[in-house]
């Protein structure tokens, strides 16, 4: 799942960002407000974490013209200001969700997971499929036959990606794109081996492999 | 106090009134006096004419020709008389007939008036004037009935009056007439007074009487100086809010920071004091952003305000499938500030959504000023212990369903708006049942 945070705070942004990774995000930091609509434009971002007191431009704005060019992408709002009236602005302009400063890790990570659950068409609560079981509070996988599995950092981040978007074609393009950051070295061939090694560990029927095309886990709808 | 108005009309048409009856007086005893003077002196010329037409014989017996005098001392009963005294002898005018006038002797070169009885119940205005004629002394006594001449008067008075009591109607009507048009501007001013307190306009027109036009101006300046001043102290409580805020988020993330996960209790003594200091300043931050009865409201769009703020808390509680019913009659309206009845049914709101199993109920109405209810099938509370709550004034108290920070704000606003907060257990749904008072009206 690829992020974009966008807080201005030099001593928040930093610390949330390596909160959120890791939490199994891979999360890029933006802190200002121009760049930040720019990046929420170019990169498939999955969601958006975006404060509403920004330099250069209000986060209110970004949020808005992204909503009129039809970048979907979801959008929690975390600000100071929980007024009534900026929740209503802050919804009228497309967000998903508002969480109000102070919050804590755990709150953001209930949040976003509750968001993207939401968005994937699946009922909050814990992602499951097919038998398995993924627990985002330490990053393993319970089976079917009850056994948990843990999973690296990248591994949980891919299994994540498969299990919000089941039943549809993925290819490695899209995968790298939302398993890694901004800054990370990007090889599409490293995807390979994580999803040998996500087969070892789940069996090999889970993720398919269309020649050419990309990944489908799971039934295709 | 009684208004401008009345007060001129009533001075005006006391004065008026005072000039009239005066103006009366002095006409009528003027009159009097004339009439009186002129007919004195008419009659006394008579007393010459008689004297000028006495013979006497050579006994010393005088007799009057009357062919010398006006016809009138010929007929019966004319009204004008003559009586000539000369010692023992009196001479009458024919026109008396066969009565007498009183009269006394007059010394000669004098003259005596007298109002006397007449004959057929004439009243008579009798002028004697002592003569000496050929060495005999006389008194010549002429005498007018002056009834009709009194008659006359009474018409001309009765006219007079009349005249005057139309011209006192009229004069007062043109006055009423005056003094409303020099009235109209503040009639004007009035009006847009009570349009500025329902917000239909953001400031009063300066056209006004140079009496009250140094009032209208300051008012404009004072009310875009409060205005600026509200919308300024609300931008810096918020720009306060949020950098404290964001730097508590800080300090719950570095407690959270892997340094600290061996050591709870250093982690629970910095979010401990984090979460009490975010307490304190949503509370006071919020209620100091209060704005209160101390602006002429904005004329707040009710139904546009309820269906962006339902819309809102349906998107905040959407994974909780509840129905949102809302009425608004068609006379409420809200004079006050928009973000207060905002900050205001938020929470109310947000409160039921929080306690609701599936129904939330809103209706506002107008009843000698703005009621809003908000109702919710939720299992409801101690309707006693919010009461108490509200009474002591909202300490957040988390324990209770929506005795929180949500109702303390709900509480201090409709305190700044002088208003009333009612709970009941809703008799429909069972759950709990606000109900908010407001003021009538900023200004009127």
């Amino acid at each position: 799942m690829r992020l974009l945070l966008v807080e201005d705070d030099p001593g928040l942004g930093p610390r949330l960002q390596s909160a959120l990774n890791r939490a199994g995000y891979a999360t890029d930091l933006s802190i200002e407000g121009n760049d930040a609509e720019a990046m929420g434009d170019i990169e498939p971002y999955d969601l958006i974490v975006l404060d509403l007191g920004l330099p250069g431009r209000s986060g209110l704005e970004v949020l808005t013209h992204w909503r009129q060019r039809d970048n979907r992408t979801p959008v929690i709002i975390l600000t100071a200001r929980d007024g009534w009236q900026d929740k209503v602005e802050g919804f009228k302009a497309g967000a998903d969700d508002y969480l109000a400063k102070p919050f804590q890790t755990e709150e953001l990570l209930v949040r976003i997971n509750a968001v993207l659950r939401r968005c994937a068409g699946l009922n909050p609560g814990d992602l499951s499929y097919a038998g398995l079981m993924l627990d985002e509070s330490d990053q393993s996988v319970r089976l079917e036959s009850g056994t948990k599995l843990s999973l690296t950092g990248t591994e949980f981040r891919l299994l994540r990606f498969f299990m919000l978007n089941p039943g549809k074609l993925l290819s490695k393009t899209t995968l790298t794109e939302h398993v890694y950051q901004l800054d990370s070295d990007k090889d599409s061939n490293v995807i390979e081996v994580y999803i040998n090694r996500l087969r070892q560990k789940l069996g090999q029927d889970l993720i398919e492999t269309r020649r050419g095309q990309g990944y489908i886990f799971g039934q295709r709808d | 106090m009684r208004s401008i108005r009345s007060r001129l009309l009533i001075g005006l048409t006391l004065v008026l009134a005072l000039l009239l009856l005066g103006q009366w007086l002095w006409l009528t005893l003027t009159i009097d006096r004339l009439i009186e003077k002129q007919l004195i002196t008419r009659l006394q010329e008579e007393t010459e004419s008689v004297l000028a037409n006495i013979q006497f014989d050579p006994q010393g017996m005088m007799t009057v020709d009357p062919s010398g005098l006006g016809s009138s001392y010929q007929r019966v009963f004319s009204g004008l008389y003559y009586t000539v005294k000369q010692n023992d002898q009196q001479i009458y005018s024919r026109s008396l007939w066969d009565s007498e006038l009183a009269t006394e002797a007059v010394v000669s070169g004098q003259r005596k008036t007298d109002y006397l009885p007449g004959p057929q119940e004439q009243s008579l205005l009798a002028v004697s004037a002592g003569y000496q004629k050929q060495g005999r002394r006389l008194t010549v006594t002429v005498a007018e009935d002056i009834r009709p001449m009194q008659r006359e008067k009474q018409q001309l008075q009765w006219m007079f009056k009349l005249i005057s009591a139309v011209g006192l109607l009229l004069l007062i009507l043109l006055q009423a007439v005056i003094i409303n048009r020099a009235l109209d501007p503040l009639k004007q001013t009035r009006k847009q007074l009570i349009r500025l307190s329902r917000g239909e306009i953001s400031e009063i027109s300066e056209q006004g009487p140079a009496e009250i036009q140094p009032l209208l101006s300051e008012l404009n300046r004072l009310m875009t100086s409060m205005v600026a001043k509200t919308r300024r102290s609300r931008q810096a409580l918020g720009n306060l809010a949020h950098r404290l805020k964001t730097q508590l988020s800080l300090l719950n993330q570095v407690a959270e920071s892997d340094a600290l996960q061996e050591r709870p209790a250093v982690r629970d003594q910095i979010q401990q004091p984090a979460a009490d200091i975010r307490h304190i300043i949503d509370r006071e931050l919020k209620r100091a952003r209060v704005a209160g009865l101390t602006l002429p409201g904005k004329g707040v769009d009710l139904p546009a305000l309820v269906e962006q703020l339902v819309d809102t808390i349906k998107l905040i509680y959407r994974d909780k499938s509840m129905q949102v019913d809302w009425q608004i009659s068609q006379d409420a309206r809200f004079n006050g500030d928009r973000e207060d009845l905002l900050e205001l049914l938020g929470n109310l709101l947000d409160n039921a959504a929080k306690w609701c199993q599936s129904q939330i109920k809103l209706s506002i109405s107008q009843e000698q000023g703005l009621k809003l209810v908000v109702a919710d099938d939720g299992p409801g509370c101690d309707v006693q212990d919010l009461s108490s709550l509200s009474q002591r004034g909202f300490r957040a108290d988390e324990s209770l369903p929506g005795s929180g920070l949500g109702l303390a704000i709900v509480w201090d606003i409709v305190e700044s708006y002088s208003g009333k907060l009612e709970f009941e257990r809703d008799s429909v749904m069972g759950g709990l049942q606000v109900t908010v008072h407001l003021q009538a009206e900023s200004l009127t």
